[in-house]
């Protein structure tokens, strides 16, 4: 994106037009922005913001022009959008709601280390925003994180993307703890309630008792300080605007519990225990502290289930109160959780995700197969792996892919990288097909330098004339054993109603039928002693007449028999081999080789 | 200006299917709200963005609606060429038979828009989720009454209203002949019965 503007002046306009577009197209934004599309969101805003005519701040209205003339959008917000005007507060009302709804819930179920270092609060806006709304309440998720923890409007998509697959529609902000913030996130603050809160929470609340705040972040430009300058003073500057309310609402909701700022003294006492305990000792602490009825919410629902996570660490002794954890998944599947480190996972701590929201009757397919199947078949994961900590409901094993595992094993074990399913990924498996072909071997020695030796390979075809080539297939492995093709080609010809001596032209005695006394034992023998000059790649086709010196023989008589204009020669003889018959006299399928005819092709007429 | 409009209208009712949900609800909104200038800018680009191609008629279309509209010619001449228009793999089906608010309100306002004659509602999926379609047929300025049926569904928690008008006669392109057949009736004007038995009282 070459006119992108800067992240922290694309971070400080979404934060000014909250309240001002739909809560949607806001959502939108940050992911476009997370994902680096900064033009494309540009685009949106300016062109929603353009068609409602929104009045704007004339910071904002500058950071907005500036960053729609940085994407090329076409659209010139200075000139179509009305006079700016400047605002002293938000139109946007408020409510915390209740204490325990679908997003508190989604919001506990979140991966500690997501919200690692910060401080999630939770609101309801009950006026619209934008010129096509959404429902109302609209439940609002603050997140503050620290200057510099992470990259605010990926945290804002990601978490917006969380609460989504968990079903709730919420907005979500990040804001900058210490840093000034709009009036629409001011109120907000001022009516919201905590929901989840980690080491910056616990500083936080300690800074609330001290009138000194942080400070705030080093703006990069001109944009994101003009946007910046125009909100209301900041809940630092004030603490009165926000930390005691909220701090008295948590002492409130708290009850018997202990205090937050007690707990962060406590944290003082012991850094670097509480630095190093579990992620897990945290969010226990935070909830207890803060969120009291939730943790008897999340307790009664453990006793139902009556389990606690065996891996569970204790937590440090100046933590007044603990809950119990409920259920992971590790308890489900004790192999997977030893295998994989929890804290690698950074979830075996999270409390029972809430139901998913229905995606629609033609989605819901428990039943069907999950595509581990495919990969199991691939050979993504070896036969002798622990399963993979999938619950009880979803563990299919399709009996297709058992007997993969027990035909082919060995393959599998050779190849560090599975083979892709033909047809499913055509370009990958094409680049993975072993080069067996004539021409890799050609290629391999065109000169013939190696000459017998690799044309002597297994699996490579000698040379066969074209006719054959089309016809018949490739010779077999010597281990092989040939007696049952035989004798079936054998059958084959004798359905001809040619003859009846054809079992006399097997190479094998062991698989021929006892000889009769009418063959001769000279003949009978010579094809095994034609047979010991061939290469032994290229030896005991399945009919002897197939051979390619017979058949070069027969297409010489053939010749020889067309010069001498029709005389029937000893051609039959040697086409026959055998039995003095031509192996397609009958005319049947493999009617390679012409019937003999008393006319030259060319003289027939 | 109308022209324009209805020609612009007749376009993005064509686009039903061939670009995202979230999307197109808002150009028809901007359509709507008379923002000309944001639909100049942005339909010709995200035409290119998603790679959707334009019939020769879609193409005059797109021409006759936002090329006074400030859209740059070389963004217009990019527009990909088709010979026919995508069909988009989904179904449509009538749903339940009972009615909700949303369409409850929905019928509250199309029965009182002049020029309506039919108000059907299917629901659309593409094996992931379902999707609420409500068809209109027959309207004066639909793009007016589209972007109102729009932010009403919005209101009922439809993120990405999907609001078909329709004129009352011709052939309805694939999608919408398709949503027209998986989609029930839930209300239908008495108006041009009330024509018909007046024409035929009159005539007899």
């Amino acid at each position: 994106m070459e006119n992108e503007t800067a992240p922290d002046a694309t971070h400080q306009l979404l934060l000014a037009l909250a309240g001002r577009v739909d809560d949607d197209l806001l959502a939108w934004a940050r992911e476009l922005v997370a994902v680096g599309e900064h033009a494309h969101a540009a685009e949106l805003l300016t062109a929603s913001l353009v068609t409602d005519r929104a009045v704007l701040p004339e910071p904002v209205r500058a950071g907005l022009a500036d960053a729609a003339r940085a994407a090329h959008t076409g659209l010139d917000a200075a000139a179509t959008l009305p006079p700016a005007r400047p605002e002293d507060d938000t139109a946007h009302r408020f409510e915390p709601g209740p204490a325990v709804d679908a997003v508190s819930v989604a919001l506990l179920a979140l991966p500690v280390r997501q919200l690692q270092g910060c401080r999630v609060l939770l609101t309801r806006r009950v006026t619209p925003a934008g010129s096509a709304p959404g429902p109302l309440p609209h439940p609002v998720v603050l997140v503050e994180v620290e200057v510099r923890t992470c990259p605010t409007d990926v945290l804002a998509y990601q978490l917006a993307v969380a609460l989504d697959r968990a079903g709730v529609r919420a907005s979500v902000e990040v804001l900058i703890a210490g840093a000034t913030v709009p009036a629409y996130h001011a109120e907000a603050l001022r009516n919201a309630h905590p929901i989840r809160s980690f080491e910056i929470g616990d500083s936080f609340l300690a800074a609330a008792d001290t009138p000194v705040a942080p400070a705030p972040p080093a703006v990069e430009n001109a944009q994101a300080a003009a946007i910046a300058d125009s909100r209301v003073p900041t809940r630092a500057a004030n603490p009165e605007l926000a930390e005691p309310r909220r701090r008295k609402r948590f002492q409130q909701v708290a009850g018997s519990a202990q205090p937050a700022a007690a707990t962060s003294a406590s944290n003082e006492q012991l850094p670097n225990t509480r630095r190093r305990s579990p992620a897990r000792a945290q969010t226990d602490d935070s909830l207890t502290t803060h969120m009291p009825n939730l943790a008897e919410l999340i307790a009664a629902t453990e006793d139902g289930t009556g389990q606690t996570a065996a891996t569970e660490v204790p937590a440090a002794p100046h933590r007044a109160t603990r809950i119990p954890t409920v259920r992971s998944s590790a308890a489900e599947a004790p192999v997977a959780a030893a295998s994989v480190p929890a804290d690698s996972l950074g979830r075996d701590d999270r409390p029972l995700a809430p139901p998913r929201r229905p995606a629609g009757p033609l989605n819901a397919h428990p039943a069907l197969p999950s595509p581990s199947p495919r990969l199991r078949r691939c050979g993504l994961v070896p036969a002798d792996r622990p399963p993979l900590p999938i619950t009880e409901s979803t563990v299919v094993q399709p009996a297709a892919s058992a007997r993969f595992d027990a035909i082919e094993p060995a393959r599998r074990d050779q190849e560090p990288l599975p083979a892709p399913e033909h047809g499913r990924w055509p370009a990958s498996a094409h680049a993975r097909t072993p080069t067996f072909t004539p021409l890799a071997e050609l290629q391999t020695d065109p000169f013939g330098i190696t000459g017998v030796a690799q044309a002597a390979e297994p699996g490579v075809a000698p040379p066969v004339p074209a006719e054959d080539i089309c016809s018949h297939r490739l010779p077999t492995e010597k281990e092989r054993p040939p007696a049952r093709p035989v004798g079936r080609r054998a059958a084959r010809h004798r359905s001809a109603g040619e003859t009846e001596e054809i079992p006399r032209t097997v190479d094998h005695p062991e698989d021929a039928p006892p000889a009769s006394g009418a063959v001769a034992p000279d003949e009978a023998a010579r094809p095994t002693t034609e047979a010991e000059g061939v290469p032994e790649t290229a030896a005991e086709p399945s009919d002897p007449s197939l051979r390619p010196e017979s058949l070069a023989r027969m297409l010489l008589a053939r010749l020889q028999g067309e010069l001498l204009e029709g005389r029937r020669l000893r051609v039959s003889r040697r086409a026959g081999i055998a039995d003095g018959s031509a192996p397609n006299r009958s005319g049947g399928r493999k009617s390679v080789v012409p019937r003999p005819r008393g006319n030259p092709p060319d003289s027939a007429d | 200006m109308t022209q324009a409009e209805q020609a612009c209208h007749d376009l993005l009712v064509r686009l039903a299917g061939r670009l995202p949900d979230e999307l197109l609800w808002r150009l028809r909104d901007w359509l709507a709200a008379g923002g000309h200038i944001a639909l100049g800018a942005m339909l010709p680009r995200e035409l290119l963005r998603h790679r959707v191609g334009l019939t020769d008629e879609e193409r005059e279309l797109l021409v006759a609606a936002v090329a006074g509209w400030g859209a740059s010619q070389r963004l217009l001449d990019a527009v990909l060429p088709a010979h026919a228009a995508d069909e988009p793999d989904v179904t449509f089906r009538p749903g339940a038979d009972g009615v909700d608010q949303a369409a409850l309100s929905v019928l509250a306002v199309v029965r009182g828009h002049p020029g309506a004659v039919e108000l059907r509602q299917g629901w659309r999926s593409d094996g992931r989720h379902e999707q609420r379609i409500v068809l209109v047929l027959g309207a004066e300025r639909p793009w007016t009454l589209t972007g109102t049926l729009q932010r009403l569904l919005r209101v009922h928690g439809d993120r990405t209203p999907c609001v078909e008008v329709l004129p009352p006669h011709g052939e309805p392109p694939a999608y919408h002949q398709a949503a027209i057949i998986g989609s029930a009736q839930l209300w239908r004007s008495t108006a041009a019965l009330v024509g018909t038995t007046t024409s035929w009282t009159g005539g007899g």
